[in-house]
């Protein structure tokens, strides 16, 4: 039973969390191909024979001369190239969460995608405010849940009755990682003849 | 629920990204910093006419084959190979049998994937609440894991669907006399925009 639950637990990581594969993969295709070119090149300059783009031995002269490139060129390269190992940087050490919440259960682990959650309770707000789904609008993320409702003109809302069914229908679910009690905000302008 | 080994995806992207930073924090500093400079252009020219004698390769003038520039491209033919397993090894893992049971006198029970597939989503689909139903298994630590994934309508409760998934799971289970890790993926998803709302679960 605990090498279940272990395995369990290695799910519910990474379930929630981005592989990372689309950017991985990608750059790797990047890598390949400039491994090729390069090899390439070298091959031909091994054979004397013109190169496809730069011969390896314009390339090192390149190099050498770098200094003798305006600073201005220099200094903009380098911080394109910068921002960008950036940029990996951050994709390679952020965890890149999914959008996903775990659903209490003892028997199996439950994913259940942000989207899914703010659906059921966009459709509990609308029936406690007795008005239709498309004036409610429900975001979900990690931590938070806002609930928008955009009252039927002339018809008051009961703003405590409809947060209390979608905290309580919320907190049924048990969802990890826990989040917040959902904030609500009622639109100002009514929606006309709805 | 795939095998794919994120920590090698990780560490290409934190060491191309390093790479990165480091040559294009160089290429700042040549440019903004006069001793800088000054010491590349002393030692590059040097370093160049050894690399140059060296890439020139097997040129009809040397007498011995200079195997630097061969060795290069051997390099990076293995780089290229290693990058393409790289490639192939992402989300494998998936796996054909869900129940291997050698416990059983004179012989072994195996039970496909495929037969809990049909099964769940056989009963599945007869759920108002849900659109489509796609079972695989995984391998994770070694034991086959069932993966349900549920596609469910527009305003459905995630905890009605999650039990009612849970439930014929357990059906499979007192069939297949055995216990199945399983893990469920409950979506909304595009199609989900498309179908009516689900009116058959009381609110």
């Amino acid at each position: 039973m605990s090498s279940r639950r272990s395995t369990y637990q290695r799910i519910r990581r990474r379930e929630t969390r981005s592989p990372r594969s689309v950017a991985a993969i990608i750059l790797a295709i990047v890598l390949i191909s400039t491994f090729a070119w390069l090899a390439v090149e070298i091959v031909l300059g091994m054979l004397n024979r013109p190169p496809i783009l730069v011969a390896p031995s314009v390339m090192a002269t390149a190099l050498v001369e770098i200094t003798s490139l305006p600073a201005a060129s220099l200094v903009g390269g380098g911080l394109v190239i910068a921002l960008t190992g950036w940029a990996f940087i951050a994709l390679a050490v952020t965890p890149g969460r999914r959008g996903r919440h775990i659903l209490e259960s003892t028997h199996t682990v439950i994913l259940v995608d942000d989207d899914v959650i703010a659906s059921a309770l966009a459709r509990h707000a609308a029936s406690a405010a007795g008005i239709g789904l498309d004036q409610v609008r429900v975001t979900v993320s990690r931590k938070r849940v806002e609930v928008r409702l955009t009252p039927t003109s002339g018809i008051l809302l009961d703003r405590t009755a409809v947060l209390n069914v979608v905290t309580d229908e919320l907190d049924s679910y048990q969802l990890q990682p826990t989040l917040e009690p959902p904030r609500l905000s009622i639109a100002r302008e009514g929606k006309v003849g709805a | 629920m795939n095998s794919t080994n994120r920590f090698a995806n990780r560490l290409l992207l934190l060491l191309v990204g390093l790479t990165a930073v480091v040559l294009g924090a160089a290429a700042i500093g040549l440019a903004t910093s006069p001793a800088l400079a000054e010491g590349w252009d002393e030692i590059a020219p040097g370093v160049l006419t050894g690399i140059e004698t060296l890439l020139q390769g097997t040129t009809a003038t040397q007498s011995s084959p200079n195997w630097f520039p061969a060795g290069a491209v051997a390099v990076l033919l293995l780089g290229i190979v290693l990058l393409a397993i790289f490639i192939l090894r992402q989300g494998r893992g998936r796996t054909n049998r869900l129940i291997v049971n050698d416990a059983v006198k004179g012989g072994t029970t195996i039970i496909d994937a495929a037969v809990a597939a049909d099964i769940l989503n056989e009963v599945l689909s007869r759920q108002p609440g849900l659109v489509a139903s796609h079972v695989s298994a995984y391998k994770v630590h070694r034991t086959p894991i069932l993966s349900i994934q549920v596609t469910c309508r527009r305003g459905a409760s995630p905890q009605i669907v999650g039990d009612i998934v849970d439930s014929s799971l357990n059906d499979l289970e007192i069939f297949a006399g055995t216990e199945i890790p399983a893990v469920v993926q409950i979506r909304g998803g595009f199609r989900t925009r498309h179908t009516a709302p689900d009116i058959s679960i009381p609110a």
